[in-house]
């Protein structure tokens, strides 16, 4: 699904460039930008409005077990920019420019505790996260007409908040999520939200999670499939 | 300050961000650990038509300020780090003012 920016300054110049050059190097082939700077291509894109914007900004990626394929080192795209990288105590790499600091996400894998993913294509070191996937797995590209950025469509972000809100430790982040949920929640399409549900084989435990973000933003639960 | 006082996801988000600062400052501080500090200087000296440089390290140790030679061979590495660490001291200081101003709003919301 490719969808036309109208808004074309919609990002600070620093973020442009980044995109672009992430976008030159071929980065958004399998890997999409998440967080909150998703928003403002939800509302130019689908009409979702949504204000606030942290100044992380959250990629995820793929995790690539071959070892074939070309090898792009995107610290040395990142750092030509001007970023400087910083090895955070838990060992992932960060990139920060003024303020704003790149950040990758992995999927994370069942039963690991690691704190810190090698992802060699690309020469970075990410943090491994629960349900990165369903973001990586139903994506739209939002076409900049010089640059395309891929970025997970509003009811795959709304589906991953709702499983990880209750999991997340600080109540400031929870609430966040729960905001951006009621936002995306008035705006979803249905056809498309089934398409994301359908591919999700949750557990006891996390239909129960997505049930009580539901009774949290208000949201019916049997539109999730939960009864 | 009072959007800072009543909105929940607002001061939570000033909250993260100054958690955030305080995280980069901590990764700083520990890239800043492994690179070495000084400025390096090069000497250009003529001997019989020929022109030779030496390079040196100065820094400051305590109350000491040591002049260290550098093998050729190692300036350009020592260079780039050297650079590499006037880069993540400039980060750091912009991190230090956001923290400051980030404290003084959060603070001023809770008053």
């Amino acid at each position: 699904m490719r969808r036309p920016i109208s808004n074309k300054n919609m990002f600070p110049s620093e973020v442009m460039e980044l995109l672009r050059s992430l976008h030159k190097v071929g980065f958004f082939e399998d890997s999409a930008l998440i967080g909150s700077w998703v928003m403002p291509l939800y509302q130019d894109v689908f009409g979702i409005p949504y204000a606030l914007r942290t100044l992380d900004i959250d990629f995820a990626v793929k995790f690539a077990t071959s070892e074939r394929g070309d090898k792009i080192d995107l610290e040395n795209v990142i750092t030509t920019l001007g970023y400087v990288p910083v090895v955070m105590l838990s060992g992932i790499r960060k990139f920060t420019q003024e303020n704003f600091t790149v950040e990758f996400v992995v999927q994370r894998k069942g039963g690991r505790d690691d704190e810190a993913i090698g992802i060699r294509k690309w020469n970075i070191i990410a943090v491994p996260l629960p349900f990165v996937n369903i973001l990586l797995d139903f994506t739209f590209i939002a076409d900049f007409g010089d640059f395309q950025v891929k970025a997970p469509i509003p009811e795959a972000y709304f589906i991953q908040k709702m499983l990880i809100a209750h999991r997340r430790p600080g109540e400031s982040k929870r609430h966040k999520d729960f905001e951006q949920c009621s936002v995306i929640a008035g705006n979803v399409d249905h056809v498309r939200l089934e398409k994301v549900l359908r591919s999700l084989k949750l557990s006891a435990k996390n239909k129960k999670a997505m049930r009580d973000s539901c009774k949290t933003i208000d949201f019916p639960p049997q539109l999730l499939g939960l009864l | 300050m009072k959007v800072v006082e009543n909105d929940k996801v607002i001061s939570g988000m000033l909250g993260d961000e100054l958690k955030r600062c305080q995280e980069m400052i901590a990764g700083l501080q520990r890239s800043l650990a492994d690179l070495p500090k000084g400025i390096l200087s090069e000497r250009k000296k003529r001997y019989k038509e020929k022109v030779y440089s030496y390079y040196s390290l100065k820094y400051r140790d305590g109350q000491k300020v040591v002049n260290k030679h550098v093998p050729n061979n190692e300036a350009l590495a020592l260079s780039k780090k050297l650079d590499q660490r006037r880069k993540l001291e400039k980060e750091m200081s912009v991190y230090k003012k956001r923290i400051n101003y980030l404290s003084r709003v959060l603070k001023a919301g809770k008053a």
